[in-house]
């Protein structure tokens, strides 16, 4: 499930028992409301009811009054017609009727005395004998047969007048003289009067009152009276009147409408008076309430599902990237991020990223770790190979006649396995001095096309380009460099190039001018580079490439530093693997010198004698080809004892003397030399694998003119000769 | 007849002189391939090969030789290096070679080894 599902979830478990609370409080308002507009509408058919009631207790006075007249008593009818004529005269809805125990009429105030009255009991009629009214009974029934039954004033029922033809109710009570019944006496009250009394409540808008008698038919009612006075009650009402003297309900009008009712009973005529509100008036309140309610729960919902969103998007987002930048730094990847809105993430981000950086520092020691572990067994590899090589090469000189082929084989072996071996061991001990920083540079101003040329061309003299073609493009340009270094530089490009390129190809060398800077480039048609070798290839002990193609890892580093230190740079370039890579070292340039200032062409010393001292036999014979080649008298010693003996029997003018020897080293053979030649003036060069001050300080001190460093330049021990001489 | 196997010209040279000067007939080969080539051409009854770092192709070419040629005897060279935490060596050894030796080795214990295994000379 999303973060946002389940903040969504959140928000409907907070809203809904609030909606639920709210909606029990709505319900809880509204029955309470519904209670007081219910006790409000009782209250107004209470109130009516006892309107009607004092009509009728009004008009029953009256008949009392009228009924104990003394004129009754005698008999004067005459004068009682006219007494009850003026008490009705204020009425003119209502008239008194007397009539004797048989029930015959004997006055009515409303004729004239003596006029011909219907009989009730004979004219009484059915319901349904006036067309008008089918459910009202024609006649008053049987007033005194009423008034004898109950012994008590009679109420009764809607009736149709036999003297108007209209609907009326009356009132009975017996006129009782000496113990005995006389006369009954009634008033007759036209149901309009009630109408009257009803809308003299002032019933609220919308809302009927209406009067109902025992039989249920409608005396009066305050809307639609022509109409429906006579006509039987809605028979919602009629069931609520005869369930009970006081309740409320729900039902129709006679039109259709849904109303609310209320009614109540009197006692005194057992008439109900109701009051009917049109149901949308009576519950709009609380319908406006509901609607509130809801309106309200929609739109919290609403705002709350929103808020949702949004704040699970705020909350989301940044999970997202941190979810991806925890997946770059499982892939071991750089993972950066950006502040975050929710503290925790923050705090979480700030985990992730420090947990990064330890993984990748723990990744960086174990990769160290697993580098230098390489590097120990290549290292072990690269060193056991060239003296296996040496121990077969000495066993065979030792077996072979001295003048075979075999031999002179075997002797070449020699050399090239311990030029190989000299040239790693000075490139480890040059690492290590550059990683140290203890790294002086032999500065001076010469060609780097010239260097380059002569190098390429001494490795085409060993037959290193036997097995592939290497094709050398170069214009001048002057630098200000080591030139030991630079040849090391050139060097190590070649045999990378070399060892990475199948056989049969070609291998491009080029040395040109930029604007400031000298280009020496090395392209090769070789196995090629990945784009993510290109940066590593550079660093110490980092292998590319078929591994089976051996070394120590530490030749293209070499070239990095050496360059770097000159105040250059080198890159690789490589369209992909199999595509062949293109090295480049870069170097400030120097403007060419005028042809004044080139350094005196160096004039080969003729003929002088030149002795070497040397235990390196790869070192040693080159030295000795490069003297003899330049017309000087050679003795070579691989030790200082035989080097002074050699020395003896022809005394040098030049003595080279490598200053680490086996047995006496190269600072006492040169004092030794000092000593034994006192009158004759012998240069002194010192050769040393370090080029240190000190080194230079104590040859100086033990008597040596010259110090150089290896591996001996040819060109700069021509010049040191020369200034010596 | 030996066939000798190593990606270091100048060794395969020398050691090639040295079993020479003792009598023996030897082919050299760069790399397993070739030896593998020579040896189905004219069936050679030793087979002295270095182990070259890393893609064991001497290994590939001991499993060759011990699969098609079982009745051909083999020593192993190597500069050293690790497979699987195990000597170079060590692991030639474990899948039988008939010897094994570490560069640089004295050729003399080789020529012993291969007199002990019954190569025989042929002056």
């Amino acid at each position: 499930m999303r973060l946002r599902s389940h903040l969504i979830v959140l928000v409907a478990a907070a809203v809904l028992p609030l909606l639920l609370f709210a909606v029990v409080i709505v319900l809880q308002d509204v029955g309470e409301r519904r209670e007081i507009m219910d006790r409000g509408m009782q209250n107004t058919v209470r109130a009516l009811s006892l309107a009607i009631d004092g009509e009728v207790k009004t008009s029953l006075a009256v008949l009392q009054t009228l009924g104990g007249s003394p004129l009754l008593d005698r008999g004067e009818l005459a004068s009682f017609h006219e007494i009850c004529a003026r008490t009705m005269r204020q009425r003119p809805a209502a008239f008194v009727v007397l009539f004797d125990p048989t029930g015959k009429a004997l006055l009515n105030s409303s004729r004239q005395y003596g006029a011909a009255l219907p009989n009730p009991l004979t004219g009484t009629l059915p319901a349904g004998a006036d067309p008008r009214y089918p459910e009202v009974p024609l006649g008053g029934a049987d007033p005194v047969k009423n008034v004898l039954e109950s012994g008590a004033p009679v109420v009764s029922d809607l009736f149709i007048s036999l003297v108007t033809r209209g609907p009326r109710i009356s009132l009975d009570v017996p006129v009782v003289r000496a113990g005995g019944l006389r006369y009954v006496l009634e008033m007759s009250i036209d149901a309009g009067e009630f109408t009257r009394v009803l809308e003299a409540q002032r019933p609220p808008a919308d809302s009927v009152l209406a009067l109902v008698d025992r039989r249920g038919i409608v005396i009066a009612r305050t809307r639609d009276a022509p109409g429906r006075v006579g006509e039987p009650a809605e028979p919602e009402l009629a069931q609520q009147i005869f369930a009970s003297d006081l309740g409320s309900g729900a039902g129709r009008s006679a039109k259709g409408m849904p109303v609310y009712r209320v009614h109540a009973r009197s006692p005194l005529t057992g008439w109900s008076t109701s009051l009917a509100v049109s149901r949308s008036v009576a519950l709009a309140p609380l319908s406006n309430t509901l609607a509130l309610l809801a309106g309200g729960a929609a739109l919290a919902i609403l705002l709350g599902l929103a808020a949702a969103l949004v704040i699970g998007r705020r909350i989301s987002a940044p999970i997202s990237a941190l979810a991806g930048a925890a997946g770059k730094l499982a892939r071991g990847e750089q993972a950066e991020l950006n502040a975050h809105t929710v503290r925790e993430l923050e705090d979480l981000h700030g985990t992730l990223v420090a947990a990064g950086v330890a993984a990748r520092q723990v990744d960086e020691v174990q990769a160290a770790s697993r580098a230098k572990d390489e590097f120990l067994a290549m290292l072990s590899h690269e060193l056991r190979n060239p003296l296996a090589a040496l121990t077969a090469a000495a066993h065979v000189l030792k077996i072979a006649n001295p003048a075979s082929d075999q031999a002179m084989k075997a002797t070449s072996v020699v050399e090239r396995q311990t030029r190989h071996m000299s040239r790693l061991i000075s490139d480890l001990l040059d690492i290590s001095r550059i990683t140290h920083g203890k790294f002086a540079l032999d500065r001076e101003r010469f060609d780097l096309a010239e260097a380059v040329t002569r190098l390429v061309n001494v490795w085409r003299v060993w037959g290193r380009f036997e097995r592939h073609n290497v094709a050398l493009h170069t214009a001048a340009v002057w630098i200000d460099a080591d030139r030991a270094r630079i040849d090391q530089i050139t060097a190590n490009l070649l045999d990378n190039a070399l060892k990475f390129t199948p056989l049969g190809k070609t291998v491009h060398v080029t040395v040109e001018a930029a604007p400031g800077v000298a280009l020496l480039r090395v392209a090769d048609e070789g196995v090629g580079l990945a784009p993510e070798a290109r940066q590593r290839i550079f660093e110490l002990f980092v292998q590319e490439g078929p591994a089976a193609e051996g070394g120590l890892g530490i030749g293209l580093a070499l070239v990095k530093r050496l360059a770097e230190i000159h105040g250059g740079s080198a890159a690789v370039e490589s369209a992909g693997p199999g595509m062949g890579s293109m090295f480049t070292v870069q170097l400030p340039s120097l403007p060419a010198p005028a042809a004044a200032q080139l350094p005196a062409t160096v004039h080969r010393g003729a003929g002088r004698t030149v002795l070497i001292v040397e235990d390196n036999d790869d070192a040693r014979h080159m030295l000795v080809a490069a003297l003899v080649l330049d017309g000087h008298q050679v003795h070579a010693a691989p030790d200082g004892e035989s080097g002074l003996q050699l020395a003896e029997r022809s005394p040098p003018d030049v003595a080279l003397i490598d200053i680490r020897l086996p047995g006496i080293d190269g600072y006492e053979v040169a004092r030794r030399l000092r000593a034994a030649h006192e009158r004759r003036r012998i240069a002194l060069i010192a050769v040393t694998g370090f080029g240190q001050t000190e080194d230079r300080r104590r040859a100086f001190d033990a008597g040596f003119d010259a110090h150089l460093v290896k591996p001996v330049n040819a060109e700069r021990l021509k010049r040191v000769m020369a200034e010596l001489q | 007849m030996i066939i000798l196997v190593d990606d270091n010209a100048d060794h395969r040279l020398v050691l090639r002189m040295a079993l020479e000067l003792a009598g023996y007939r030897v082919r050299e080969a760069a790399h397993g391939a070739e030896a593998l080539r020579l040896q189905r051409e004219r069936t050679a009854s030793f087979l002295i090969t270095d182990i070259f770092m890393p893609e064991a192709d001497g290994f590939e070419t001991i499993a060759a030789f011990r699969r098609e040629f079982p009745q051909t005897r083999i020593i192993a060279v190597s500069g050293g290096g690790q497979r699987a935490k195990r000597d170079y060596l060590e692991a030639a050894t474990l899948m039988g070679v008939d010897a094994a030796f570490h560069k640089p080795f004295e050729i003399e214990r080789l020529l012993a080894a291969l007199r002990l295994l019954g190569e025989r000379a042929e002056p």
